[in-house]
């Protein structure tokens, strides 16, 4: 018999009404209320979305700004120096940028009276700065000027005036702040901005100023320490004074920043001291120009010296580009000189795409041909922890199948056992530097089963510089060449040198030798460990040599010879 | 003994009756005004009773339920720790490393 509840009529009516408000309205605010204190970017996008796409979602506003924040907090650059390089921000993607754009977009079309009308507004401006359209930020700035919104007609110009600064018309642009300074408007942007134009016509004293005034402002519309699309902020005048009195000089560097020639608005030209940093470190550049609507720049006068000059650019714009690296690393300073950055597409490798797995011992690998190539290098990359892709990685040229480097063609073969004959790049590691190990892939060589090694392909011109490359600065791995070993299984012997246990493996294999004078594994393997050795100083050629010798009078493959010659 | 008089009056008051007819404009007319009221209607709804059974309240809060959450789940969730590896100056999302065709030359 069924179960049933009876009830009067109200009494159900007064259920179902609680029902529709407790499941409509009140359950989506406090799920809304959850998202928000979700620290983690992609889960609390999702939820976001998920809060967007309910049918009684009352605070979709609210939703929209959060859930372009999560994707967008903050347009970081990706820094390139002569030596090093690295970013300084989350990894954004084209699409968390379009979709933030969507969402400003929305706001501004269907939310005039939300809280967040004006963060939107200028979170857009930002987005495009970063994305170096400077075309819609013109058109953005225009838009703002006939709102009746005073705060929207402040930001309006308030990025006009920073538009004019990125021009050199320093005029203008410290009229427009000027102007709002008098008239009382209290926003430390108003105050970065005018330190930033003339730190820029190297008033230090005047920009030293105004960076001091900004520890006692705060910000008019919001607590973003984000300062003008992915422009980095100067913040004290401290750092003012002890950037003239270590590089403040008369020498200047122009050049320009292209994109496959176009020019490329919006980028932050860097210096440091090379003698004192010899790695990226994203706080350790001096920020020294800015490049203009035609993509050129000329910074502030710096003293005679060596210098490494970098270039910053937004991180969703590095997913698409290579940068032309030159072959020089250090920039020598005695007088004005000309000095470009230009990035480009990459070149795609047509064959093979992605993760394959190889079954056999060769693969062909084919790229697209490069205009003003010389000739192209095949590269592979081998990782402190192969098969999890994780920690440090070495990236190596490697030869094809005739043993040559050099590649004129557009397409080689790659033989892996060719391959494994030749040494590899190898790093060590270890608590101290008398007890550091060899990695694992200069006694195995570059290709062993269940390894995945990344493929990268090069071109260079005759002078050896860099004119493109399969590898963007950032890139999903999904869209890397990388061979998965698996032809056949690892011996014991290979698991033991896998496993970095290198005085196992060479008790292993002698024993092994002592059964059978002639098995090829152990005097392989013997050669490379003895060739390289297996610590630091602990090499030994002449058993190398030794070993080497016995394998070749085995198989008569000369290529047993490669690693002690080199 | 038995009170007769109910009887009596009965009788009397059928006699008396006997021909006296009412008009059908009269009757519709006092129909009319002898209808319960809307607001006398309502409130005899609402204090009706019903019997609702079980598994069908349990079936309609589930489809109410269901409509407004089922578009916040169409979303592409994913959860995936996404790794960034270090390739060659590069750096490389990671987000999953699936199966692969095999390729051999």
């Amino acid at each position: 018999m069924v179960m049933k509840i009876r009830m009067k009529v109200k009494t159900l009516i007064v259920l179902i009404i609680v029902f529709i408000i407790g499941i409509g309205f009140i359950a989506p605010e406090i799920f809304l209320y959850g998202i928000e204190q979700i620290e983690e970017k992609e889960k609390a996008a999702s939820l976001y979305k998920a809060y967007l796409n309910m049918p009684l979602a009352i605070s979709r506003d609210r939703a929209l700004y959060r859930l372009a924040r999560s994707l967008v907090p903050h347009i970081g650059t990706y820094d390139l120096f002569m030596f090093g390089r690295g970013s300084s921000g989350d990894l954004i993607s084209h699409e968390d940028i379009d979709t933030a754009i969507e969402c400003y977009e929305e706001i501004l079309d269907r939310y005039e009276n939300s809280p967040y009308y004006v963060s939107s507004y200028k979170n857009l401006m930002d987005i495009y700065i970063g994305m170096a359209d400077h075309e819609k930020v013109q058109e953005l700035i225009g838009w703002g000027r006939h709102s009746e919104d005073e705060e929207i007609v402040y930001t309006s110009y308030l990025y006009a005036a920073f538009n004019h600064m990125v021009n050199r018309e320093y005029d203008k642009a410290l009229d427009l702040v000027e102007k709002y300074i008098s008239e009382g408007v209290e926003d430390r942007r108003l105050y970065a901005l005018k330190g930033h134009i003339y730190y820029l016509q190297e008033e230090y004293e005047e920009a030293a100023r105004a960076f001091e005034a900004i520890g006692t402002t705060a910000y008019l519309h919001d607590d973003d320490s984000n300062l003008f699309g992915s422009v980095r902020e100067v913040l004290n005048g401290y750092w003012i004074n002890s950037f003239t009195r270590r590089y403040a000089g008369d020498k200047r560097i122009r050049g320009r920043v292209t994109v496959n020639g176009q020019p490329l608005p919006y980028a932050q030209i860097y210096i440091h001291s090379k003698s004192q940093y010899g790695t990226y470190s994203p706080d350790g550049e001096l920020y020294i120009a800015i490049t203009d609507f035609n993509g050129e720049f000329e910074t502030i006068g710096l003293k005679d010296g060596e210098y490494e000059i970098g270039v910053g650019v937004s991180i969703p714009f590095a997913y698409n580009l290579v940068f032309k690296e030159k072959n020089e690393r250090i920039l020598n300073l005695t007088e004005d000189i000309t000095y470009n950055f230009e990035f480009t597409e990459p070149m795609e490798i047509i064959s093979p795409r992605g993760e394959f797995s190889l079954k056999g011992s060769i693969f062909t690998l084919k790229w697209e041909r490069v205009e003003g190539a010389d000739h192209y290098k095949v590269y592979a990359v081998a990782f402190d922890r192969p098969f999890d892709l994780s920690s440090g990685s070495i990236t190596y040229a490697i030869p094809n199948e005739a043993g040559e480097y050099e590649i004129r063609e557009t397409e080689t073969i790659i033989d892996i056992d060719t391959v494994n004959y030749h040494p590899t790049a190898a790093f060590y590691s270890g608590d101290s530097r008398h007890e550091a190990l060899i990695s694992p892939n200069a006694i195995l060589g570059t290709f062993y089963p269940g390894v995945r090694v990344p493929i990268i392909v090069k071109a260079f011109d005759k002078e050896g510089n860099l004119l493109n490359k399969s590898l963007p600065l950032i890139s999903n791995y999904e869209d890397v060449t990388v061979v998965r070993v698996e032809n056949r299984e690892l011996t014991a012997g290979e698991r033991l040198i896998l496993n970095m246990e290198y005085e196992e493996a060479i008790e292993y294999y002698e024993a092994l030798l002592e059964d059978d004078s002639t098995n090829i594994e152990a005097l392989t393997y013997l050669s490379r460990i003895y060739a390289h050795g297996w610590m630091l100083g602990k090499h030994d050629l002449e058993k190398a040599r030794e070993y080497a010798e016995r394998l070749y009078r085995i198989t008569g493959d000369d290529r047993v010879y490669i690693r002690l010659k080199k | 003994m038995k009170d007769r008089f109910d009887e009596e009056l009965r009788a009397i008051m059928l006699e008396e009756t006997e021909k006296i007819y009412m008009s059908d404009e009269l009757k519709e007319s006092i129909l009319e005004n002898c209808k319960p009221g809307l607001i006398y209607r309502i409130r005899a709804f609402l204090n009706s009773y019903i019997e609702i059974p079980v598994p069908v309240l349990i079936g309609v809060f589930a489809i109410v339920l269901m409509v407004n959450l089922i578009p916040a789940m169409d979303i592409d969730v994913d959860f995936n720790d996404r790794q960034v590896v270090e390739i060659g100056n590069s750096q490389v999302i990671v987000r999953d490393m699936g199966d692969v065709d095999g390729y051999e030359d």
